[in-house]
Parts: C-alpha cells; sequence; structure tokens
C-alpha cells in the first residue's frame, strides 16, 4: 500500500460521517480513527465553560461535604483536551459504576500534540464524568468523582 | 494579523497588555496560577485558564501548560511580558514551533542578548563603547591577573544573570579573592550557569537606558532615554524620562547607537540599551533587555507613542507606524514602583490583604495596578503592586505632581514604599538631579 493510497482514505473518511475506520489487505492492516474536536467557536465556548467548571467545583466541594469523606474528585493535573479513550486502544473508557484501582489510568489528556494518560490518585468507584469528550480541560479541574472503597 | 493573544504573565503588566489588546480589537486570554484566581487580569480578560500551582516553576514559568493553555483557546500570539519567560530563548522557540507568534525578538536574539559576554562581543564588533571588561573567568588566579590589568576598582557579573544577582563589587585582590567563589555560587542558584566575568566598575555612575522598537522589514527608532540611577541593591525604584544629566547633542549621539545596534543584529520588536555614565559622561554599553520594561510608561508619557500596541502590530507583521523624524519629545515623567514593602524596616516584603484601595487621580497622572480594596498579595510573587506615573511641563512640575498623587492614594491594610518616596522627593540633591546608582545607600534608608 502506498502513501497516496493511505491518504485518499484518510481524506475519504474525513468527508464520510464515520470517525474510525480500519481494513486488512493480506498482510497490510489500515486503522484511522478520529478524534472529536471541535471547531473554532466551539474551542471559545469550551473555555467560556471553565469558569463554569470552577463553579461546579465549588459546588462539587460543598457537595462533597455532605458525602463526608467517601467521594473524591480527580482532577486535571495539566492543561489540554480531555479523552476518555487512547489513539492506541490501550486505554478503555470508565463508565460509571466501574471499579478503578489507585494509579489506574482513567483519561488522556492531549497536550502539544502529546497522549498524557491520568492515573487515579484513589480506589474506589467511579460515580461520574465530569469533563466532556475533546472538551478542552486547565489546570485543577474536576475530571471524574469517585466513592472511595471503605 | 494576530486575532488572539495569551498573555504568559500576571499582575499589572498582563493588564496593560489586555488593555492594549481591546484597544487593537484582539481577543485576550489570561493564564493564572492557583493563587491568583481573583487577580484582576482574570477577572478582565476575554478567557482565563488555570495552569498550575502558586509555585512559579509550576504555573507561569511551567511552559507545557501554557503552550496548551494557547492551544485550547485557540490562540494564535504569546506576549510574555516582563520577568518570567520573556526573555527565554527556548520558550520563544516553542511558541514558533507551535505556530504561535511570540512577540518578542527571535529566539537567537534573545539568546546572544541573554549571554552578557556574548553581547558585549557583539557590541563591540558594532563599534559601541563598552565598560573595559574581561571574557569569562576560569579561576581565581586568572581573575587576579585581569584585575590587574584593568584596575580596581571591578564589578563581578553573572553571564545568564541580571537584577543584581551574582554581582560583586571588588576593590583590591584581597575582595576579589573572597568575592569570586561567592558571585559564582549565586550565579549557578539563580540562573543554573555559573560562567562570571568582570567589568571596570564607575563610580558616581548614572543608568541611562534607550527605549528602541524595530520591525521585521529593518525599519529602527529610539524613543529617547529613561534615567534610572535610583536603585536600590540594583533594583529600580524611580525612572525618569528625559534625563536632566544630558545634553540634547548626547542624546542624539546615544540615540543613533542605540538604534545602530538594532539594526546590526537585526533586532526585532521592543527592546531596551542600557548603558552606564560616568560624572564626565562617558557612556558604556551595558546590556540589552530584549523585552518590554517594567518602567514603559515614562517613555509613553513624553512621546506619546503607545509602545505595547506598537510591539504587537510589529509582531503581526506590521511595519513600524512611526518614523524617528515623527518621534517629538514633551515634558518630563517620572514613575514610581509601588511596592509591598516596609521601609522603616529594611523593605521586608509584606503579604496581607489591601482593605480599601483609594486611587490617586488628576491632570497627568496615570497608575497601572492590579489592585483593588479586598485584594490579597500573594507570597509567591513580586512585592511590586502598582506603578504611579506623572507627567509635567517641566521636571520640578512632574515632581510636584507625583508628590500630590502619593499624597493622594491609598492602600489600607497594608504597609507599602511610599514614605520612602516622599523623603526622596524632597531631597535636596535630588531635586536638583545630582544622583547616582549609589544615591540611595547615600541616603542613609
Amino acid at each position: 500500500m502506498n502513501v497516496n493510497t493511505i491518504k485518499s482514505f484518510i481524506k475519504f473518511i474525513k468527508q464520510s460521517r464515520y470517525n474510525e475506520f480500519s481494513m486488512k489487505d493480506g498482510d497490510v492492516s489500515l486503522k484511522i480513527k478520529f478524534r472529536p474536536r471541535e471547531d473554532e467557536s466551539e474551542t471559545i465556548q469550551g473555555i467560556d465553560n471553565l469558569a463554569a467548571a470552577k463553579d461546579q467545583r465549588a459546588a462539587e466541594a460543598t457537595r462533597d461535604k455532605k458525602d463526608g469523606e467517601f467521594c473524591k474528585i480527580i482532577t486535571a493535573p495539566i492543561v489540554g483536551r480531555f479523552y476518555s479513550t487512547m489513539t492506541s486502544d490501550k486505554l478503555a473508557p470508565i463508565k460509571k459504576g466501574d471499579a478503578v484501582k489507585k494509579s489506574q489510568t482513567v483519561c488522556m489528556i492531549e497536550a502539544m500534540n502529546i497522549e498524557h494518560e491520568i492515573s487515579s490518585p484513589y480506589s474506589g468507584v467511579m460515580e461520574e464524568m465530569l469533563a466532556d469528550e475533546g472538551a478542552p480541560v486547565m489546570f485543577g479541574q474536576p475530571l471524574f468523582k469517585i466513592r472511595i472503597n471503605n | 494579523m494576530i486575532k488572539r493573544i495569551l498573555i504568559a504573565n500576571r499582575g499589572e503588566i498582563a493588564l496593560r497588555i489586555i488593555r492594549a489588546c481591546r484597544e487593537l480589537g484582539i481577543e485576550a486570554v489570561a493564564v493564572y496560577s492557583e493563587a491568583d484566581a481573583e487577580s484582576l487580569h482574570v477577572k478582565l480578560a476575554d478567557k482565563a485558564v488555570c495552569i498550575g500551582p502558586p509555585n512559579p516553576k509550576e504555573s507561569y514559568l511551567y511552559v507545557p501548560n501554557i503552550i496548551s493553555a494557547a492551544e485550547i483557546t485557540g490562540c494564535d500570539a504569546v506576549h510574555p511580558g516582563y520577568g518570567f519567560l520573556s526573555e527565554n530563548a527556548d520558550f520563544a522557540d516553542i511558541c514558533k514551533k507551535h505556530q504561535l507568534i511570540f512577540i518578542g525578538p527571535e529566539p537567537k536574539i534573545i539568546t546572544l542578548m541573554g549571554d552578557k559576554s556574548e553581547a558585549r562581543a557583539a557590541m563591540t564588533a558594532a563599534g559601541v563603547p563598552i565598560v573595559p571588561g574581561t571574557a569569562p573567568l576560569e579561576s581565581v588566579a586568572q581573575a587576579l591577573l585581569e584585575a590587574n590589568k584593568i584596575g580596581y576598582p571591578l564589578i563581578i557579573k553573572a553571564s545568564g544573570g541580571g537584577g543584581g544577582k551574582g554581582m560583586r563589587i571588588v576593590r583590591n585582590d584581597s575582595d576579589l579573592r573572597s568575592s569570586f567563589e561567592i558571585a559564582k555560587n549565586e550565579a549557578r542558584m539563580a540562573f543554573n550557569n555559573d560562567e562570571v566575568y568582570m567589568e571596570k566598575y564607575i563610580e558616581h555612575a548614572r543608568h541611562i537606558e534607550f527605549q528602541i522598537i524595530a520591525d521585521n522589514y529593518g525599519n529602527a527608532v529610539h524613543l529617547g532615554e529613561r534615567d534610572c540611577s535610583i536603585q536600590r541593591r540594583h533594583q529600580k525604584l524611580v525612572e525618569e524620562s528625559p534625563s536632566v544629566f544630558l545634553t540634547d547633542e548626547l542624546r542624539r549621539k546615544m540615540g543613533d547607537i542605540a538604534v545602530k545596534v538594532v539594526k546590526s543584529v537585526k533586532y526585532t520588536n521592543a527592546g531596551t540599551i542600557e548603558f552606564i555614565m560616568d560624572e564626565h559622561k562617558n557612556f558604556y554599553f551595558m546590556e540589552m533587555n530584549s523585552r518590554i520594561q517594567v518602567e514603559h510608561p515614562v517613555t509613553e508619557m513624553v512621546t506619546s507613542v503607545d509602545l505595547l500596541k506598537e510591539q504587537i502590530m510589529v509582531a503581526g507583521g506590521a511595519k513600524l507606524s512611526i518614523k524617528q523624524s515623527d518621534i517629538r519629545f514633551y515634558g518630563y515623567a517620572i514613575e514610581c514602583r509601588i511596592c509591598a514593602e516596609d521601609p522603616a524596616n529594611h523593605f521586608m516584603p509584606q503579604v496581607g490583604t489591601i482593605s480599601n484601595y483609594i486611587p490617586c487621580g488628576g491632570p497627568f497622572v496615570r497608575v497601572d495596578t492590579h489592585v483593588y480594596s479586598g485584594y490579597s498579595i500573594p507570597p509567591h510573587y513580586d512585592s511590586m503592586i502598582a506603578k504611579i506615573i506623572a507627567w509635567g511641563e517641566t521636571r520640578k512640575e512632574a515632581i510636584a505632581r507625583m508628590r500630590r498623587a502619593l499624597a493622594e492614594v491609598r492602600f489600607e491594610g497594608l504597609t507599602v514604599n511610599i514614605a520612602f518616596f516622599e523623603k526622596l522627593l524632597k531631597n535636596e540633591k535630588f531635586l536638583k538631579g545630582d544622583i547616582t546608582t549609589n544615591f540611595i545607600a547615600g541616603m542613609g534608608v
């Protein structure tokens, strides 16, 4: 398979309504995957949400107090875009009710075109995902709510 | 044309950049550390992104989060302000690689000007007078040899430094023996580079600097000088323009040299060329600052040129809007740097909350500040909380206005250094313009 064939595949998928494509032809296998990415205008929207996220964080903190020490928030340790998966399929998205172990990778933040694995500082059960797929996140922004095991 | 700028800074300079953006119709994105969430630059920017914890190393100096913040907000340029990453060539280079316009000179020029020994070599090549000095020094033995060639007094300086760190004045062999290693250690701690060199120490010196700005097409102008001789431990406290010490002829000569330097190294954007001047009006190149400076407002007040706007425009690819012949100097401007420091207690930095801020105002007074009533000074950053700039037709009028402004302004709940300025602005020698870089030490404060 030559480069031009691959390029035409990429173009074709980009124009289609699909985000993912895979094929096998003899020994050659090809997999193309696009990340959902907001356009320019939505990017600004995303950042407007950052202020909202901060308020949400404050609200979470008060709610957490009510929940006692049973719930913890995983926050973004870096600035970037939030994804629940990685391009390599190494990371399976975690869903509400999934068990999470301390140091387990729970999501990925893409920054400067590099995928950074984000691990959980706590063991517990995922209660709520607090960031949207592909959304910009700033330092300290809540990503997940984890119910801590007793 | 630039559409959205990320401001990689905090405090009053972040506000200054936001204001320039507003007037140019450019969107401004602020970044902030967790300690600055309530800061005015966060409130006034179009967007704001938290980039890390209070420690500057993890926020305002942490390049990946700053670049990432520019990317997620769709910025096309970065303004570094002063301090932090403003003279970091690697940062300028990374911005470029990420298709972000760095509002400042090219990375290789920042590297050249940041290395004091290399900058001196470049100036000598351009025919600019430099203070007699040495190449980087390997050992005390070599230093002693060189010292006796040039003659005492000498000053040891760090090749990678500024802001007074790593500097030591030595007056004889035994001084040099005891200070050499200390200066090297200080340089290593402050700049991660222990290379030092020596220069002839000029007694009764004045610090005279020239503001320049250049575009990407080889056009460059100077905007006159600032006299920054009033310093405490090599930190400027008062700046004025013009300097009473300079004649028109000398101003023209030094300005021409400044422009020549800029053109010879193909410098672009705003910068400052610092000269040291002895009592006989001999002047020597000291260093070039490749950024906008704290004291830029005094130049803006006497030339009516908005340096920040000009800086943004040339970074975006515009030609300079001004020619040298367009620049007119009118009146006198003086700036006082208001710091949260207690002058009665060795200028000890103060932290706390400003319970009530009452600004000064009236004609020809400008205040650049990020404080407001209820603002808490975070302990992690610079102690400067405001710059007050007064203009007058004459120096006497500018000083009288400054005294009036200082008597009006209130930062209640916090000790600031205003009492020091009140004393200085009444000093007979200061009023006569008889000032040197040792003035404050001699004032007994």
